[in-house]
């Protein structure tokens, strides 16, 4: 390489300031924190399958690099976030609220 | 996700990262209007009936709910969620900025090589504590670091974070509160004609683009403390063609000429400063507007109105997202500290507005108009909500 490579520039991943604890046990924080991030690669692997799918629907047959070019138009978006919204509602349901503690 | 509006300094993400900031986005919404959606029935059916089993008596205020709430399961659980989305937001980001750098910041220096509106930064300019002290809204490096020389990413995780915390719902430039403002103020003050235009904390100038589209026979001028965000600004409003001139500089102090502009204005700024920086702010509003000027800051709701609910809910973020001033300023009396700042109590005046990109241009229209126009629903950005502004008229 005949070019001089500029430094590679990295960025914090943490935000300055206090974690907030919000359960009398700081663990359960952190299990929440895993499985919201877990939550969230499933989602991107659905999309992955989804792109392949289509892909394939209209091509029959797809490279790496047709995945990674793809972006979802309008219509498949929203296809998309009907199904995530049905996912959220799945995957974090809620206990039903109880009346007064007694 | 709707799409955002492509400009000279976006950041390209790979198809995994696109599907990830798509599904933040989603969980966020969802956190906040399906599970945010129950704590009120949460609060009445059993909060509040155990508060007042116990001390005979309702919650007087948002402390005393936030208490009694945050020792419930349903808003611990609720909280928890709404922490690591936004953690998540940052951090779905992140690695796109990294492998675009360093050329992006190559990418805002040839931008700014022959602009049309200018950029002046001022190293002499200390960034203040409130701003360096914590990462506002959990952003990692907030909106001052650098690590290279004429560095913007931070100004790049910002335009990109608030669009995926919004869920697209600020626009696709990301300017509905900005936008609502230029064509409010349009309509409802035909005969004003500001010739210079100020905004104070403009970070990448989101919401003062619009002014320079809206009004475009003024000169817009914007200030920030945090210069990685206004190099971003800067390359990103050259890249649109909409010029604006950048400047370096504390809104406790501003280098401008006395009288020298006609509207002063800030959008989301002095929620992020402390209270004796507003007021200082507020006095060099008052010098730099010329006599008969408008100087007007679109701010979250006042929680004095509110009930003890709504103002613990509006006041959440001061405790668990990073946002140390957003309690103090919700309850600070605008009016009386616009006083202080030399305005008299009968210039005072408010603007309450649908967001332009919400409703039809005849309600928009009638509601700017109108002698009354009342918030339906207060929220955070990203729920279908009005924007709120308060302001001032210099004696002419
Ligand atoms: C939430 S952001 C404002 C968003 C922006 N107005 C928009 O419409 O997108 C707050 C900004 O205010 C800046 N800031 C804070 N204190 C300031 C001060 N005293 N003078 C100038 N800028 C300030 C911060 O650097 C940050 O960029």
């Amino acid at each position: 390489m005949t070019q001089k490579a500029e430094p590679k520039i990295t960025l914090p991943r943490d935000a300055k300031g206090k974690r907030s604890v919000f359960f009398d046990d700081p663990a359960i924080d952190q299990m929440m924190t895993f499985i919201l991030e877990l939550s969230a690669e499933v989602s991107v692997v659905y999309d992955r399958l989804d792109t392949m799918e289509r892909l394939l629907d209209d091509k029959g047959t797809i490279s790496r690099d047709d995945i990674e070019a793809y972006r979802p138009n309008e219509d498949v978006e929203a296809a998309r976030n009907e199904r995530r919204e049905a996912y959220l509602k799945r995957v974090f349901r809620m206990h039903p609220e109880p009346g007064p503690k007694d | 996700m709707a799409s955002q509006a492509p400009h000279g300094l976006t950041v390209d993400s790979t198809h995994d990262e696109y599907a990830l900031q798509s599904y933040v986005s989603a969980l966020r919404m969802f956190t906040l209007q399906e599970i945010g959606g129950g704590l009120r029935g949460v609060y009445e059916s059993r909060v509040k009936p155990s508060f007042e089993k116990n001390k005979g008596r309702a919650p007087k205020d948002e402390h005393e709910v936030r208490h009694a709430m945050m020792d419930d399961p349903y808003c611990r659980t609720w909280s928890s969620m709404m922490r690591s989305a936004q953690e998540m937001i940052w951090d779905s980001i992140i690695p796109s900025i990294e492998r675009a750098q360093p050329d992006l910041n190559s990418k805002a220096t040839a931008l700014a090589k022959t602009p049309k509106g200018s950029l002046t930064l001022n190293p002499e300019v200390d960034v203040p504590r409130y701003v360096t002290a914590s990462d506002i809204h959990l952003m990692p490096g907030n909106y001052h670091s650098e690590r290279a020389p004429g560095d913007v990413s931070q100004g790049a995780l910002y335009d990109r974070g608030v669009y995926v915390y919004a869920g697209g719902h600020g626009g696709p430039y990301g300017d509905s509160i900005g936008r609502s403002l230029a064509q409010h103020l349009k309509i409802r003050f035909p005969d004003f004609r500001p010739e210079r235009i100020l905004d104070i904390g403009c970070t990448v100038g989101h919401n003062i683009l619009p002014f320079v589209d809206i009004y475009p026979d003024s000169e817009v001028h914007a200030i920030d403390v945090s210069a990685p965000v206004l190099r971003y600004a800067h390359g990103r409003a050259e890249s649109l063609n909409q010029p604006m001139h950048l400047h370096q500089m504390n809104g406790e102090d501003m280098s401008f000429e006395d009288e020298s502009f006609d509207l002063v204005l800030s959008v989301v700024t002095f929620h992020e400063t402390s209270r004796t920086a507003m007021k200082k702010i507020l006095s060099e509003c008052h010098r730099v507007l010329k006599p008969g000027g408008l100087m007007i800051h679109m701010e979250l709701p006042r929680t004095a109105e509110m009930d003890p609910f709504d103002a613990f809910y509006i006041d959440w973020d001061s405790y668990y997202n990073n946002e140390p001033f957003y309690q103090a300023f919700t309850s600070t009396d605008l009016k009386a500290a616009y006083a202080d700042a030399g305005f008299s109590d009968e210039d005072y005046m408010e603007v309450m507005t649908p967001d332009v990109y919400s409703v039809p241009q005849e309600i928009f229209g009638a509601a700017a108009s109108g002698p009354e126009n009342k918030a339906e629903r207060y929220g955070r950005l990203g729920e279908s909500i009005h924007w709120t502004g308060w302001g001032a008229w210099k004696k002419g």
